[in-house]
């Protein structure tokens, strides 16, 4: 007992570990068959999920991402339109998306803004603009650039496992270094748990915070970019409400809503129980709706479980 | 003269550490007992036993002559103790006298519809508070507003019309400029000359002691190290007391060595 | 900060004017209302009564949310509990056939029982209100897309003429009945966060719990109350849309989470709680409804809407943040 409660993300380790079994057992050759499209799903909103954990943990939230998401591909596309070719493309929007992040973030310590209205503001700012630019329907990546050599590498295919994988699977390990083993990493957990101590102590509370946001911009516009690489579109509705999918996952995956505690690949496993029980809702043939209801009930279980059994999860 | 409070041999444990080991303290009604000592010696374990916060370990309380045991802080304010707690408990945003009344709001009748009475609380509230020397202009101004020693006046105030007969000050000066801790001391001098409060006035500093205190208690480490009235407070070298008599002088030196 | 004589007036213009949590809002409202009229040569004074019959319901729904803020908690499953209440409403009118004022009463039973479980297992279980009301989102819009099957439901034929269905849809001298209800409930909950015991225990437990707490406070009690009152004005929100609109939709209420915290926030709230304002968030309901009214008659696309609500809500914060630093206000 002691081993599954002393760390943060074992609830959601459980999770997945027992969902993946019991929907394999359930549903069979057609669980495993469906499972590189599982994981591609699972590494685009991973991807979200590393960033917004990034800045959950830095004690802010980031509302904008699902936005953010459709606006940088929608970008992208519109750069491969006007034929400036993939890599440039790719440098700008990513280049845009930390712009994006930088504003987030100076906003917030500059002017001390709650970061959850700051992002909320820019949630409707950017889906607007993706609205505006979209008019309701897809924006698409012509079709003589689609087999060029940065879009398959983003958004291809080789033998049957999507790259959006491996490149999922590089960022994790990248985060998880970089919150476990850097500088940058122990200051972002300082500014999440106490962020008066850590100006007192000389941490650059405000840089930290900005930094944080610009890799949740940057992580939210690379993951729509490779989904636009992969379905070589963009539409009005791309990635809406991902931002609450993103910090449902984040918080299922033991992060503490208010900072200071969680991990990048505890948000991962996260990502990963919300889809396999979305994959697995859709395979069974049930109601692609109840998903929503079984991912609202998990996220309120999940965290009440807490709540309900304090000795067991009290600080070791 | 009866004795307002009467604490005897109390103890207090926490697992291995003796927090208090047997101490004892009398308070007499309308005086002002200093309960001095430096941090860790115990006061605030003290007075959070006498304010309901925890039972003690062993020993004996009593509150006007009677025998109590206090088991939350509601049953220490029924029998007439009220504590002032360095946070004050206020909202800074809300008005002073909302802040007076926070919890004990006064409604008009019928009560049912919890309306409340916002010009007698604000009355009431101004009232309290000149009696005890603040004269604020506008009840309805935020406490956030207020000075540091208007804050302490405004919480002293609220607990005294609610019914204390002791009043329990913890480091009411600690967290205030020179001027405000002089306003403090005024107000709790204002208290004492009403003659039926009893004060025990937490302190660091020997020299606010002096300046209002009747008696005096003193811990270090959890034991009564000396007890007595103010004419023993004022010739006794208080400072010795305070830092362990000699480990003072050998600090002096230190530092006039290092000063050198 | 004591006022010396001559900063005395200096002061009573700052806290008394300036100092009000609803002056940004005031001035948000006359300069669209200026801009529109100007820009429209005052055609737009004709939109007016569809703009409040649009405001309404978001209205009803603001005040709940401006409450539950200045306690310091935040419903995101507002939009949801809307849409589940028209559901209800309806579903009750046709299998159970109770009748029309039965079937309201059990919808807005149902919206209050939501909310007390949202307060029950904030307060109780520590989950906080941000997580438990997102949850409660996706819950209770996955129950309203699975109950219209993905699309709609509508008031059954034979209680479409109903006179309390039709009451609700009526117009009095060119106003709807729906907003002469907002304009009741929000005198009324003016007066209830202004003159009474509970408004004055919210704005405590929203400010300081731990001195709420201290001075007998019965912090867990007042929240729970303020997130049953949210969402049971969710609810009743729900059951006048749907007298209106004659239907519910599948989508019915979604992003509503997001406009009435904005609305709210721009109408002096904030995420803190311990100070707040029920009919500055009723303005800020009224600027972001002209803004897509006057838009529309512009005729801009919706999205130029979507885009300004978060442009709105962004610069109000910037702008009421600097008015504060500059003025030194309450730190």
């Amino acid at each position: 007992m002691r081993v599954l409660t002393a760390r943060r993300e074992s609830i959601a380790a459980l999770s997945v570990v027992l969902l993946f079994a019991l929907l394999a057992v359930l549903i069979g050759v057609a669980w495993f068959n469906n499972l590189p499209s599982l994981l591609r799903d699972i590494s685009w909103l991973g991807i979200v999920a590393i960033g917004q954990a990034v800045v959950i943990i830095s004690g802010e939230f980031d509302l904008s991402v699902g936005s953010v998401y459709a606006f940088v591909s929608m970008i992208f596309v519109m750069l491969l339109n006007a034929d400036i070719g993939p890599l440039p493309a790719l440098l700008l929007a990513l280049l845009l998306a930390a712009l994006i992040g930088y504003v987030n973030g100076i906003l917030t310590w500059r002017l001390q803004l709650p970061s959850l209205l700051v992002t909320l503001g820019f949630l409707f700012v950017y889906r607007g603009l993706v609205e505006y630019v979209t008019g309701g329907y897809a924006l698409v990546i012509p079709d003589e650039i689609r087999g060029s050599f940065w879009l398959q590498l983003l958004g291809g295919k080789s033998l049957g496992l999507h790259h959006a994988v491996p490149i999922c699977a590089f960022i994790l390990a990248a985060f998880t270094f970089v919150m476990a083993r850097t500088r940058f990493g122990s200051h972002i957990y300082a500014v999440g748990g106490d962020a008066t101590a850590a100006l007192a102590t000389g941490v650059p509370v405000g840089w930290v915070k900005i930094r944080a946001f610009m890799i949740s911009a940057v992580l939210a516009g690379f993951a729509g970019i490779i989904t636009a690489s992969n379905l070589s579109s963009v539409s009005t509705t791309t990635a809406t409400a991902m931002e609450f999918e993103a910090i449902a996952a984040t918080i299922i995956g033991g992060c503490a809503l208010l900072g200071g505690a969680g991990t990048v690949w505890g948000a991962f496993l996260g990502v990963a129980t919300l889809l396999a029980l979305k994959h697995g809702l859709i395979l069974q043939g049930i109601n692609i709706f109840a998903y929503q209801i079984v991912l609202g009930l998990a996220l309120v279980g999940l965290v009440a479980i807490r709540g309900v059994f304090p000795k067991m999860f009290a600080p070791h | 003269m009866d004795l307002v409070v009467e604490m005897k041999s109390v103890v207090k444990r926490f697992g291995e550490l003796r927090a208090l080991d047997g101490v004892d303290l009398e308070v007499y009604p309308g005086e002002i007992h200093a309960l001095l000592g430096d941090n860790g010696a115990g006061k605030s374990t003290l007075i959070k036993i006498l304010s309901g916060v925890y039972p003690p370990t062993s020993g004996e309380i009593r509150v006007d002559g009677r025998p109590v045991a206090f088991r939350s802080p509601r049953d220490a304010a029924d029998v007439g103790i009220g504590t002032v707690y360095q946070d004050l408990a206020l909202a800074p945003l809300m008005p002073v006298s909302r802040n007076f009344f926070m919890g004990r709001e006064l409604m008009k009748k019928p009560e049912l519809f919890g309306v409340l009475d916002d010009a007698r609380m604000d009355e009431i509230a101004l009232e309290q508070m000149k009696l005890i020397g603040i004269d604020i202009a506008n009840p309805r101004q935020p406490v956030g507003t207020l000075s540091g020693g208007q804050r302490q006046t405004l919480a002293i105030a609220r607990a005294i019309y609610f019914g204390a007969h002791v009043l329990i000050l913890d480091e009411p000066t600690s967290a205030l400029g020179q001027k405000q801790q002089m306003q403090v001391l005024k107000t709790i001098m204002r208290v004492r000359a009403r003659g039926n409060i009893a004060i025990i006035f937490i302190t660091h500093n020997e020299s606010h002691a002096r300046l209002v205190a009747d008696r005096y208690t003193f811990l270090s480490l959890g034991e009564v190290i000396g007890r007595g009235t103010r004419d023993d407070l004022v010739q006794k070298d208080i400072r010795q007391l305070m830092a362990g008599g000699a480990e003072l002088e050998d600090l002096k030196s230190e530092i006039e060595a290092l000063a050198g | 900060m004591r006022a010396s004589a001559p900063g005395r007036l200096a002061l009573i213009v700052r806290t008394r004017l300036l100092g009000r949590v609803e002056t940004g809002v005031v001035i948000g409202t006359l300069l669209i209302v200026l801009f529109f009229v100007a820009s429209t040569d005052g055609a737009w004074l004709n939109s007016i009564p569809s703009v409040l019959r649009v405001a309404a319901p978001i209205g009803v729904i603001a005040i709940g949310q401006a409450l539950l803020m200045t306690s310091g908690e935040v419903d995101l499953s507002v939009g949801s509990v809307f849409a589940v209440a028209g559901v209800v409403f309806i579903w009750t009118m046709d299998s159970l056939a109770i009748g029309v004022v039965p079937s309201m009463l059990l919808a807005l039973a149902t919206a209050c029982a939501i909310g007390f479980l949202n307060g029950v297992l904030t307060v109780r279980f520590h989950v906080p209100s941000m997580i438990v009301t997102l949850g409660g989102m996706f819950v209770y819009r996955g129950i309203a897309y699975i109950s219209t099957q993905g699309f709609s439901l509508s008031i059954p034929r034979e209680y479409r003429r109903d006179l309390v269905v039709q009451f609700l849809k009526d117009r009095v001298f060119d106003v709807s009945v729906t907003f002469i209800i907002l304009l009741i409930l929000t005198a009324a909950f003016v007066f209830v966060l202004a003159r009474t015991r509970f408004g004055s225990h919210v704005m405590a437990a929203g400010g300081e719990p731990s001195a709420a707490l201290a001075n007998g406070v019965p912090v867990n009690a007042v929240k729970t109350k303020a997130f049953v009152i949210c969402s049971g004005l969710a609810g009743l929100a729900g059951i006048m849309t749907v007298c209106q609109e004659g239907s519910v939709y599948s989508t019915s209420g979604v992003k509503m989470e997001l406009e009435t915290i904005a609305a709210a926030v721009i109408g002096g709230c904030t995420l803190s709680g311990g100070i707040g304002s029920i009919w500055g968030p009723i303005l800020g309901v009224f600027v972001l409804s002209s803004l897509k009214g006057g838009l529309m008659m512009m005729g801009a696309p919706t999205s130029w809407y979507i885009a300004l609500v978060g442009a709105i809500l962004i610069g109000f914060l910037v702008v009421s943040k600097l008015m504060h630093q500059r003025m030194g206000l309450l730190n």
